[in-house]
């Protein structure tokens, strides 16, 4: 598969709260128990071929004694609600991950750290291994362009696991398509590949850069429509510029 | 009035990490997802329907807004070799709201309302959206009585037991030992101070506890586990942290 949309990251004041609202909404359901350092996330899969949203925050409030640029940019998104606050593209292989990192003039963040504190863990111990490209000090995310994954272990992908029963809950199809600030020129450019609207089924609508909603498809039900602000509307984009 | 110990409360700065590290120490296995309002924990089921609740603050801007001085974030905030974990409450069971009735009128205060079918935000849910009805006391609305320290235990009682968080399937990990029940618990204070709260001749007849003498608390619990040696979990009580109780009002929780 070539270059795709593998995750969706949705920033949450109260994980807990956002999730439970969620799955009311749609009637997709959700697993609990998995988190790096400070942060946890609740992972919505969203059927095949393997995507998901996390919903990310905060579950250690003593970290706000030290702050930081990225610590203020999660309580700055997430002061007045939920907001998607990433888009989480993925490739097959750790080649294919490297010649993006080429593109984007960067490295890989290599997953060889043997602290499992610097990985995701799960409550069954299982500690995540994943790639991604562009490295840096700064995360993408905060000048709301999405970033590229390798998951060498598929099996334990996020996607693929097993969720808590809710009321309503629904089978999810697959992600129709998103809805994407700013132009397909834009991301053309940050990609480097020429056709990012039908590759990446996205659609843009030329507010702040950013996802503004993402579309699945539900088996035996219409499609459900995720609106949420982009990160971008609650901190701009160009107070992160270089 | 047959009093057991019902759950306790295992403060922590980051329910993840510290329920991560519980069950290195301990082999014990927890389940996830639990939470009211600003406020998440993961369940630890001891054996013989009692648990451990590892309890957390999990919503950054829920708790800025909160009033200040807070009593357990400044607890947790004391660094020890726990990464701040505190015992926060023992919770004694009785089994009829009658029991529960009784304790409150006894202790001067009142029972937690039963609104969870019509307010079940104010109560823990699950995932699955099922909502905890348990009724808690004594819960003093107007102020508690400066003759009770902190730190004294809640008195619950659980209607649903099946759904108790001590019946809960958990987690599947490498390595889980099979709990068999408390065996004991270390407490502060002393023993006349402990039995005139329960209202009992002598509280260590009525469930496993040991006094230290130490601030009012928990301090330590015991139990058992198959085919292993007994776990014995230390943690500070939080007023062993607290410098000056006097500036904390005792403010209700914001959960039955």
């Amino acid at each position: 598969m070539p270059l795709h949309i593998d995750h969706i990251s949705l920033a949450s004041p109260n994980i807990f709260r956002s999730a439970d609202a969620l799955c009311k909404e749609t009637g997709l359901g959700y697993w609990t128990g998995e988190w790096i350092r400070d942060t946890a996330v609740h992972i919505v899969p969203l059927g095949p071929p393997g995507n998901f949203i996390e919903i990310s925050g905060f579950v250690d409030v003593h970290t706000l004694r030290e702050m930081d640029e990225h610590k203020q940019w999660i309580l700055d998104i997430t002061e007045t609600g939920d907001h998607f606050n990433g888009l989480c593209l993925g490739v097959d292989s750790m080649e294919e991950l490297e010649q993006f990192a080429k593109h984007f003039n960067s490295t890989v963040n290599v997953p060889d750290n043997p602290d499992p504190r610097t990985h995701f863990q799960r409550a069954n111990g299982y500690i995540l291994p994943m790639a991604s490209t562009p490295s840096g000090k700064r995360s993408v995310w905060m000048k709301g362009l999405p970033n590229v994954y390798f998951y060498p272990d598929r099996t334990h992908h996020s996607s693929g696991q097993p969720v808590h029963p809710c009321e309503g809950m629904v089978r999810p199809t697959g992600i129709k398509w998103v809805e994407y600030g700013g132009t397909e020129e834009q991301m053309a450019k940050w990609l480097g590949i020429p056709n990012p609207g039908e590759q990446l089924k996205m659609k843009f609508n030329g507010k702040s850069l950013g996802l503004w909603a993402v579309c699945v498809g539900a088996e035996g039900k219409p499609d459900i429509v995720i609106r949420r602000p982009a990160a971008s509307e609650a901190a701009p984009v160009e107070k992160y510029a270089d | 009035m047959a009093i057991s110990i019902n759950h306790f409360s295992l403060g922590a700065r980051n329910i993840y990490e510290s329920a991560d590290r519980l069950n290195k120490e301990t082999g014990f296995g927890f389940w996830t997802g639990e939470w009211v309002q600003t406020t998440a924990c993961h369940m630890f089921p001891l054996g013989k329907d009692v648990f451990i609740e590892v309890e957390g603050t999990i919503d950054a801007h829920g708790f800025l807004k909160m009033p200040k001085p807070n009593y357990v974030y400044d607890a947790l905030s004391v660094d020890n070799e726990y990464n701040g974990d505190h015992w926060t409450g023992l919770m004694l069971g009785v089994d009829s709201l009658a029991e529960l009735e009784a304790v409150a009128k006894r202790l001067g205060g009142e029972v937690s309302p039963d609104d969870s079918r019509v307010n079940p935000y104010a109560h823990f849910r699950r995932p699955d959206g099922y909502t905890m009805g348990y009724q808690s006391a004594p819960r003093y609305s107007a102020g508690r009585p400066a003759k009770w320290p902190r730190g004294l235990p809640t008195f619950y009682y659980y209607p649903d037991v099946p759904g108790r968080s001590s019946n809960q399937p958990v987690v599947s990990r490498p390595h889980l030992v099979t709990p068999t029940g408390v065996k004991w618990i270390e407490f502060g204070g002393t023993e006349e101070l402990l039995s005139e709260w329960m209202g009992v001749p002598k509280a260590s007849d009525v469930i496993p506890v040991r006094f230290n003498g130490k601030e009012v608390g928990l301090w330590a619990v015991c139990v058992g586990r198959e085919g292993m040696d007994d776990v014995i979990i230390r943690r500070p009580t939080a007023a062993a942290s607290i410098k000056d109780p006097s500036i904390y009002k005792d403010v209700p929780r914001p959960r039955s």
